[in-house]
């Protein structure tokens, strides 16, 4: 009787346990990690521009892990832009050795399209080559 | 004679377009001022709750020094939560940025001259405009803090909304976990272009 009473209080506890786990996991679950990601989507840095600026096919893009890749046009605090139409951010610091004029692919998330600039904002980026 | 003539005429056309196109660009390079990494800061904490903030470090401003006007642009995807289930729920339930993608603000700087206000010390200056989001729009006015350091115009300041304003409904049950009223830092650093 008095076993019964405790496989019952320690099955009770259990889960309660793995309830609790599951709930936690979920509610802190990770972000998402871009560079890890397989590639959505592969395609130049003028392509993508041009599709992110039709409303429609932008939907396409957004919030999807793209590689792409142009000649640098900009370079400033964190982020590059590439063939004046792909500003790219990068995930933590910018790396080391990028020139303008130079060739880029970079991998990263698709933000959206900003219309007051016509830039395809991409940010949580990595340097695939350079 | 009369081909050399189209030509010529042709010819002047065509350098008055280049000339014309030419004058374009140099105006528009002459008195805009530009951020394309500004800083935005969204919080709507409770005590005692976890928080509920979001930084933005893409968004765009422009600044026209000839109207006093500012725009700006933040995509809602941009903002980044700590937690990312928060950021999850900010995007579909709440803000629904696959409708509607973009935050703007359009408005002016107040009794600011440009040309004598940016002289290096810091000045408090009002801002007037309205933002959208959600398609819904809200006018705002606040004080934001102006200095140009060298060729740098920097600009902070923060202005409160209300998740009412864009017909944003907080569900009962995590309703007193966020905050009535949105307070949005602003950072923005701008450089002439």
């Amino acid at each position: 009787m008095r076993s019964r009473k405790k496989i019952l209080v320690i099955l009770l506890l259990l889960a309660v346990s793995i309830s609790a786990f599951i709930t936690y996991n979920y509610m802190y679950q990770d972000h998402r990690d871009i560079a890890a990601e397989a590639v959505d989507y592969q395609l130049k840095a003028k392509q993508l521009s041009n599709a992110m600026s039709i409303e429609k096919t932008a939907l396409e893009y957004t919030d999807k892990v793209i590689q792409t890749s142009g000649i640098i046009t900009a370079i400033e605090k964190n982020s590059v832009v590439l063939d004046q139409t792909v500003q790219v951010n990068f995930l933590e610091s910018k790396p080391h050795g990028l020139a303008l004029d130079n060739k880029v692919v970079v991998k990263g998330r698709c933000v959206g399209y900003d219309d007051l600039l016509e830039l395809v904002k991409i940010d949580q980026a990595t340097i695939l080559q350079q | 004679m009369e081909t050399i003539n189209k030509k010529f005429v042709l010819a002047i056309l065509w350098l008055g377009f280049g000339l014309g196109a030419a004058l374009f660009t140099m105006a528009w390079a002459q008195d805009k001022y530009l951020d394309k990494n500004g800083v935005l800061i969204f919080e709507a904490s409770e005590k005692l709750f976890e928080e509920v903030k979001a930084v933005h470090k893409t968004t765009t401003v422009i600044y026209d020094t000839q109207t006093n006007q500012i725009a700006s642009l933040a995509l809602i995807k941009g903002f980044r939560f700590k937690n990312s289930l928060m950021e999850e729920h900010f995007n579909e339930n709440y803000i629904e940025s696959s409708k509607y993608p973009k935050a703007k603000f359009k408005g002016s700087l107040i009794d600011f001259n440009p040309n004598e206000d940016l002289d290096g010390r810091s000045k408090e200056v009002t801002l007037k405009g309205t933002i959208e989001v959600r398609g819904k729009e809200k006018e705002i006015e606040t004080t934001l803090t102006i200095q140009k350091v060298d060729d740098v115009i920097a600009m902070t300041g923060a202005f409160e909304v209300s998740p009412s304003d864009f017909d944003i409904e907080i569900p009962k049950i995590v309703r007193n976990k966020i905050a009535k009223v949105v307070t949005v830092m602003l950072d923005f650093k701008l450089v002439k272009k």
